[in-house]
């Protein structure tokens, strides 16, 4: 038996790689299909929508919500930011970070470190609620302003 | 030939399979989704309305809809209890008066009886007051564990009943003489009348610091104290070790210092401003103290509950 005799084989042409291909593509599908991430990743973002609203309302019923606001009308913004900050802190979950803004007027996040920003824009899932407050504008006028709490899942950052 | 012929009959056996997988999918993902549904419509329709009739905890019998808030968010412990005195074993389906009411937390869940509503710290994962579910008894625990598929919702309260009117936390005990602190609160008209007020401690250990009160009066140095933690009366008969409880009722019930040393050196609470002085003593350790005030006649035990908490809803199938 000479090795020339022995012309049995397998050619690729580039049909066959092609079908390959797709064959491959069908069975990530169907294999992707039969995870379970995806009802879960949706639960989850429920729940941190949940977080921002009832975060917002029991603010609001502590009678939190109004001092800050009092603090913000009256310029106080450093008792505003601590006010804030130790009350999400006492109420979210530690693996649940916050922005809380208030108008143009106060921005607090979980600490002062200076990266949040960056994080926050990185963020891939955030849930936001918002109410409305009132301050005085022009001419003896009331703007509405909102109260924004946006929330997501993370590390915190700790001040440089 | 024979490669086309493998690869067609891998892709007709592949896509039957994946048909299957996706029957398989969409019906556990209704199924779960429906739990999920439930779950969610409940834990909304319990912390967002106050039920019907509106005071249902008043006479447990008239419930017609579930609800366990006095206003959105805000927990009535008042009406958790009540649920919870419904669902107790020796309760629940024992009191044909009552069946309607159970027929109404059932609808709740989708006319099911595998539920159970939790009080808890989320950060810690500890319960904050006993859970609930049908044939609930004390020392065991719900299906929940021996069931496969869960669905958890946990929605943020507010405790209507605590309200913490004054505190000061993180007092640490440093080495030398023991500083003074002094903790002022105001009782409103009416407030000694239709609410009970504690003071309640935090201690860091379950023994340390050693905190003396006084209330209403300056620290004395002959050390004739109101309240002292840990409490210095010998153990019940009977108990191996002493029960170290630190909460003390100023004025419980329409009655003045509970419970502490002296009732002839207390001096009670009155309304306007009153006060209490505080040293703290013993190892180098941390006490938080509050200022806690409940309606009258409230247990005790919820001075220990946060002003908020995370009710949380499982449902299983």
């Amino acid at each position: 038996m000479s090795f020339r005799k022995d012309r049995r084989g397998f050619i690729f042409s580039l049909d066959a790689t092609l079908a390959m291909l797709i064959v491959l593509i069908v069975m990530a599908g169907v294999a992707r299909m039969a995870g379970p991430e995806l009802v879960y990743g949706q639960h989850g973002y429920l729940r941190l929508e949940r977080y921002a609203n009832d975060t917002l309302e029991v603010m609001q019923l502590r009678g939190k919500m109004d001092l800050i606001v009092n603090y913000v009308k009256q310029e106080y913004s450093e008792n505003a930011e601590n006010l804030t900050r130790s009350e999400l802190r006492k109420i979210l979950p530690t693996e649940v970070q916050f922005k809380f803004v208030v108008g143009d007027r106060l921005t607090v996040y979980p600490s002062d470190a200076a990266d949040w920003d960056t994080t926050f824009s990185n963020v891939e899932e955030i849930a936001v609620a918002t109410r409305m407050t009132t301050f005085p504008g022009n001419q003896n006028e009331e703007a509405f302003e909102p109260i924004t709490l946006y929330v997501w899942r993370g590390p915190t950052l700790e001040e440089d | 030939m024979f490669f086309a012929l493998t690869l067609t009959v891998l892709v007709v056996c592949y896509s039957g399979l994946a048909l299957e997988q996706a029957r398989r999918q969409a019906e556990g993902y209704a199924l779960r989704y429906s739990l999920e549904r439930t779950a969610n419509d409940a834990a909304d329709v319990l912390i967002k309305t106050v039920g019907r009739p509106s005071n249902w905890e008043e006479n447990v019998e008239n419930l017609e809809t579930l609800g366990l808030v006095l206003a959105p968010n805000r927990l009535s412990m008042k009406k958790f209890e009540e649920l919870r005195s419904l669902c107790a074993w020796e309760n629940w389906g024992n009191n044909p008066a009552k069946s309607d009411a159970e027929q109404a937390v059932r609808d709740l869940f989708g006319n099911s009886e595998n539920f159970e509503i939790r009080l808890i710290d989320e950060n810690t994962g500890e319960e904050m007051w006993q859970s609930i579910w049908p044939r609930w008894q004390s020392g065991t625990t719900s299906g929940a564990a021996a069931s496969l598929e869960v669905v958890v919702v946990k929605r943020l309260v507010a405790i209507t009943e605590i309200d913490i009117r004054e505190e000061i936390r993180g007092i640490l005990r440093i080495s030398g003489p023991p500083h003074i602190y002094r903790l002022d609160f105001e009782v409103e008209s009416g407030g000694l009348d239709t609410l009970d007020w504690y003071i309640v401690l935090r201690p860091s250990k379950t023994t340390q610091p050693v905190v003396k009160i006084w209330v209403n009066r300056e620290v004395e140095e002959t050390e004739t104290w109101d309240y002292h933690f840990p409490d210095m009366k010998p153990p019940f008969y009977g108990q191996e070790e002493p029960i170290y409880q630190p909460i003390y009722k100023i004025r419980y019930h329409g009655e003045d210092g509970v419970g502490a040393q002296s009732a002839e050196n207390f001096v009670p609470l009155h309304e306007g401003s009153n006060f209490i002085e505080i040293k703290v003593t013993g190892a180098e350790e941390t006490v938080d103290v509050f200022i806690i005030v409940l309606p009258r006649c409230s247990p005790s035990g919820w001075t220990l509950l946060g002003e908020f908490g995370t009710l949380e809803v499982r449902l299983w199938r």
